[in-house]
């Protein structure tokens, strides 16, 4: 590639003991692409976001992102980094169940730098979620747990966001409005790389990668762009 | 936020917090009742046997190749009123033979109102003599000559003789019973013995250090002295406290080491709970200073709510304790309060500090995985 991606990925294997993950893995995310991985079930998309969402690292190959070289990172480094760079959006939310979507938001903002109520508060406004600041996650649907974690990882203004399955666990009405909302983001010029199921979804992205055994097995550039999402019936 | 995350987290696991916090005020509240006992028993204690009577005698050292009695200097004596702390009060006593209604008695001259304050157990029928015109006289010798309270006697010694009224009759139990007591400066000048003193008992008692360690100093103040510690008794004070003392720093470190104990297992349960909130917060970037902080401040709040709990538990237990065996309430000590409390969080923390590393060292990429 001759102009710097946002993610640089080259020769990338990743073992856990026996099992190989990933092998040989080489791919580039343009800063601004929406990216999405494809793959049965253990093929390694996870252990992909993990790599490039520095939470974890390569057994061989070299991982840059925004720049910088993530595959020697020490652990606090890589700490830093996540909170600086990247932004996650899990398919189990993760949301602390003792405090209210305000300050789930918050505690992101808590571990960067410092907690800000009011831009807390904008941002659950941005995914919908105004008049469910005080709620606990076990107060909210599905949906709304996710759309807190969607402010969540958007918070801190990272560049790129890596979501792992974001509607696995979502109904098809919330499912689009997640990703009415995650599409949005990648119109403002977030860098997104995605992990889903749904070829619906994969048609909405720039590329679509498809893993088997831990190997990019094909590759397509979704001419479409930005497509809607097309409802059923 | 910090702190505000801490009491949510806290708050959001009442039972369990309810279960450390439990373990936290039992073991801060015996450590606090041993730390408020100890100082007061040992001074009660010693106190109470100190109520027995003097426990040093100090007498002059036998002149060699002199058969007549040697006397101590009575200014040489006066150096044990410096001594507060160490010595609650000494007697000076002169001996000497004289003659009451012309019966030869013993005669006895001493600081009156300190032996009264030595003498608790005497029964005293009438009052101590308050000047020096008045005598003390033993129950049996007043029987013996027909002598009446309020009387006046004739009593004379080497140097002369003079009038004295009985003030009061004594029953000793002991020689005493035989003996008539006057005022030391009195005694001195029927005998013509001005300054001199037969020999000297002295109350003592420190929690600093033993019995011996005043008889020495004594010793070397007092020239040409010998000093005694009254055996039985010293030995009899320390032994106990030091068998009290034991006792109380083994019960406070078993109930220490147990507290502890249970500390890391409801910690370390909480952690196992947590991992999945811990990962999430290392994946948000968090560090593990950061995480370990969070965690040590929720011991810390257990830590210090258990030990004020447990502090007020624990110094009414002791003050229950000293009013049953002692009869008078234990006093409030500041110190004893930081004792419980450095006690309490250092439970906590020794407790914790393995599942806080745990915790802090949590890989978030492991921790999140979906089952
Ligand atoms: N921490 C780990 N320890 C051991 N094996 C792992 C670990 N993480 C992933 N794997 C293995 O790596 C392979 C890829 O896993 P993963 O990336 O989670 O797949 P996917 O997300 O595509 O379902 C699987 O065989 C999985 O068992
Ligand atoms: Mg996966």
């Amino acid at each position: 590639m001759a102009s710097p991606g946002m993610v640089d990925v080259r020769g990338l294997t990743k073992r856990y003991g026996d099992t190989c993950a990933l092998e040989d893995v080489s791919l580039s995310v343009a800063p601004g692409e929406w990216l999405v991985v494809m793959g049965p079930s253990g093929s390694g998309k996870t252990t992909f976001l993990n790599i490039v969402g520095c939470l974890d690292q390569p057994t061989e190959g070299i991982v840059t992102v925004d720049g910088k070289d993530v595959s020697h990172l020490s652990p606090r480094e890589m700490g830093r980094f996540r909170r600086e760079t990247i932004g996650l959006i899990f398919q189990q939310f993760h949301l602390i169940p003792y405090l209210n979507s305000l300050e789930n938001v918050m505690l992101a903002q808590y571990f960067h730098s410092m907690a800000d109520e009011a831009e807390a508060r904008d941002a659950l406004v941005r995914v919908g979620l105004g008049d469910r600041l005080r709620h606990l996650p076990s107060q909210l649907s599905g949906g709304e747990q996710q759309r807190v974690c969607i402010a969540r990882a958007l918070i801190n203004s990272p560049k790129i966001l890596l979501a792992d399955e974001p509607s696995g666990n979502l109904d098809r009405r919330n499912e689009e409005m997640v990703m009415g909302l995650l599409s949005q983001r990648h119109r403002e010029g977030y860098t997104l790389i995605m992990v889903t199921h749904n070829p619906e979804i994969a048609q909405l992205a720039d590329r679509l990668v498809n893993f088997d055994h831990g190997h990019l097995v094909s590759e397509k550039r979704n001419h479409l762009g930005q497509a809607t999402l097309q409802r059923p019936g | 936020m910090g702190w505000h995350l801490v009491f949510r987290s806290l708050g959001s696991r009442k039972g369990r917090l309810a279960l450390a916090g439990l373990v936290v005020v039992l073991g801060a509240g015996l450590v606090s009742a041993l730390a408020n006992l100890t100082p007061d028993v040992s001074s009660k204690m010693g106190g109470q046997l100190r109520a027995y009577g003097a426990n040093i005698t100090v007498l002059p050292r036998p002149l060699p190749g002199l058969e007549m009695a040697a006397y101590l200097d009575e200014d040489r004596l006066a150096y044990m009123e410096g001594e507060k702390e160490a010595i609650a009060s000494y007697v000076p006593f002169l001996y000497s033979l004289g003659k009451v209604e012309g019966q030869r008695v013993v005669l006895v001259g001493a600081r009156l109102e300190a032996l009264a304050k030595q003498s608790t157990w005497w029964l005293v029928q009438g009052s101590w003599p308050a000047s020096d015109d008045e005598v003390l006289v033993g129950g049996r010798l007043a029987r013996k000559l027909r002598l009446k309270l309020g009387q006046t006697v004739v009593i004379g010694a080497a140097q002369g003789e003079r009038q004295f009224r009985i003030a009061g009759l004594a029953e000793t139990g002991s020689a005493e019973e035989d003996q008539v007591f006057l005022t030391l400066s009195v005694a001195q000048e029927l005998t013509g013995r001005k300054g001199q003193v037969s020999l000297a008992q002295v109350s003592a008692w420190s929690e600093k250090e033993p019995l011996s360690a005043i008889a020495q100093r004594i010793e070397q103040a007092v020239p040409a002295a010998e000093v005694r510690v009254v055996g039985q008794v010293a030995r009899a004070e320390t032994q106990v406290l030091e068998k009290v003392r034991l006792l109380m720093l083994l019960v406070a470190s078993l109930v220490l080491v147990t507290a502890g104990l249970a500390i890391f297992s409801v910690m370390a349960t909480s952690f196992l709970e947590r991992t999945k909130e811990i990962g999430l917060m290392k994946a948000l970037g968090a560090s593990e200073a950061r995480i370990a902080s969070l965690f040590g401040a929720e011991a810390l709040v257990i830590a210090l709510g258990g030990g004020l709990l447990g502090y007020g538990l624990g110094y009414g237990l002791a003050q229950f304790i000293t009013l049953v065996v002692f009869g008078a309430p234990a006093a409030l000590s500041w110190q004893s309060l930081g004792i419980t409390l450095a006690a309490a969080v250092g439970v906590t923390f020794a407790g914790g500090l393995i599942p806080i590393r745990r915790a802090a060292g949590l890989n978030p990429a492991v921790t999140l995985k979906e089952e």
